[in-house]
């Protein structure tokens, strides 16, 4: 999701190198994709950017794609998620989707993130990842346009007791490979990042996982800044988050009452006490 | 021998004030499901908040990540993620609202909580749920809930509904044991 916004922030920078950084990332995705929260989707009437609500949040969740499957054999999971985002340079690749807590998002209030440690935390999860990235050529800031691509892998050494993981570098100042911008056109990459996620540990379950997805991830991102679509073991689906849904039951009538109270001052302040130290 | 000197040896431990400014409230009851399922029916009227509660079906199922037992019915939320949530023993104890606990769901936006007070909550060593910050928020929630006229209003419809149906079953009991003891020869349809 930080990766389309930053894509839609940087273009507008270019365009107006004086607008101001939008507060928050529903500001900046109403400002951006003039998306309200999509709790507010079913109910609406108006128009947007002259497509129905739900169609034009319809097309947006195409933008970013994951995709989960279940090798029953083996029984092993593969996750792939793709965005068609501002992606990366192959110079800063290692810099950026393969850092760990490194973060440069301090400053900017519109993204979600903030210590480096939500994409990246995935490899930990996963016995081998592979990236690819491609930026967006409007936004190179003078370096080449290309495709960076790597392995990250997960490697247990004997006589140790915990793992690291390691990414192929093409050189010693840790560039990621990359292949000429004609490779990224081929498979239709125009600019944004892929990620795949092989023997994915979802910490147990099998096929049940693939069932559940749907409704975890509906929980888990509740009310998410942008839709995205999701394909679990062949079943397709856009996540619009369980907001959305609960919207949808009221307009359905499913539901006795359905009230959003209007902002609730908790007025006084608290005393945050920080660890006692000793000097 | 030692001769180095201890120079300091402070306990720092500053207080610090922080506005924690608003949070966003919404909560959804469902309807009852037309036709519930037989061990809907057949789960007591009256279950304790200790009590485990059955994993039968709810009309509020397909929302939470974990259908069973309620799980997670109440969430609390940072830029529309899921940060904690609660199961509905908050509904039961803290709302003492036990009849709409598979039936409610609350939501609980904290996009509006002061800068510092985010950072406070995304960036801490401790659990979010430990926090103070936490506990002000839960507050702020049970107060507000339990003050709603259209949820009181529903509570004890359902709560007088419950009385109802507590006085209804032993006249229909006995009108049963009518039947049976008036039609004591009629052997039961075997099934097929």
């Amino acid at each position: 999701m930080e990766a389309l916004i930053e894509l839609a922030r940087r273009r507008e920078l270019l365009s107006n190198p004086s607008s101001v950084a939008p507060q928050n990332p529903r500001e900046a995705v109403m400002r951006y994709f003039s998306l309200p929260p999509l709790e507010q989707i079913p109910k609406m009437e108006k128009l947007i950017a002259g497509r129905k609500p739900r169609e034009h949040a319809r097309e947006l969740a195409k933008r970013i794609r994951i995709r989960a499957a279940f090798e029953k054999t083996h029984r092993e999971f593969s996750v792939s998620i793709e965005d068609d985002g501002i992606g990366q340079a192959p110079e800063r690749m290692h810099e950026t989707l393969l850092s760990l807590g490194s973060s440069d998002k301090g400053d900017k209030p519109y993204l979600i993130g903030l210590f480096g440690q939500g994409g990246s935390s995935t490899y930990a999860a996963s016995e081998f990842s592979w990236c690819i990235s491609r930026r967006a050529h409007d936004l190179l800031d003078g370096r080449n346009d290309g495709v960076g691509w790597t392995v990250v892998k997960q490697v247990f050494p004997k006589a140790r007791r915990d793992p690291y993981y390691a990414y192929l570098a093409a050189n010693p100042r840790g560039d990621v490979p990359s292949l000429p911008p004609e490779a990224a056109d081929v498979i239709g990459l125009k600019h944004g990042s892929r990620f795949a996620h092989l023997k994915y540990n979802f910490s147990g379950g099998g096929s049940a996982v693939m069932r559940s997805l749907y409704y975890m991830l509906n929980h888990i991102l509740y009310n998410p800044v942008l839709p995205f679509d999701l394909d679990a073991g062949g079943t397709v689906a856009t996540i619009y988050g369980n907001g959305y849904r609960l919207s949808n039951a009221s307009v359905d009538k499913k539901t006795l009452l359905d009230k959003t109270f209007s902002p609730q001052t908790l007025g006084d302040t608290v005393e945050m006490v920080s660890p006692t130290t000793s000097n | 021998m030692d001769t180095s000197t201890l120079i300091l040896d402070e306990q720092y431990s500053p207080e610090l004030e922080v506005d924690l400014d608003r949070i966003g409230i919404r909560v959804v009851v469902f309807s009852k499901k037309a036709g519930a399922s037989r061990s809907e029916v057949e789960q007591p009227l009256d279950l304790e908040a200790d009590e485990d509660f059955s994993a039968s079906e709810s009309e509020v199922n397909s929302y939470l990540e974990f259908p069973k037992r309620g799980k997670l019915c109440c969430v609390f939320l940072i830029n529309g993620q899921r940060h904690h949530g609660l199961d509905n023993t908050f509904i039961v104890n803290d709302l003492k609202m036990k009849y709409l606990r598979k039936r409610m769901i609350i939501v609980v936006d904290l996009d509006g909580l002061s800068g510092r007070a985010s950072a406070a909550m995304l960036g801490a060593c401790s659990p979010f749920s430990q926090s103070l910050i936490f506990k002000k928020v839960r507050e702020k929630l049970v107060s507000t809930l339990t003050n709603d006229p259209h949820l009181n209003e529903l509570a004890s419809e359902l709560d007088d509904e419950v009385r109802r149906l507590k006085i209804a079953n032993p006249a229909i009991q006995a009108m049963f044991k009518n039947l049976v003891r008036d039609n004591p020869t009629r052997p039961a349809k075997q099934a097929a």
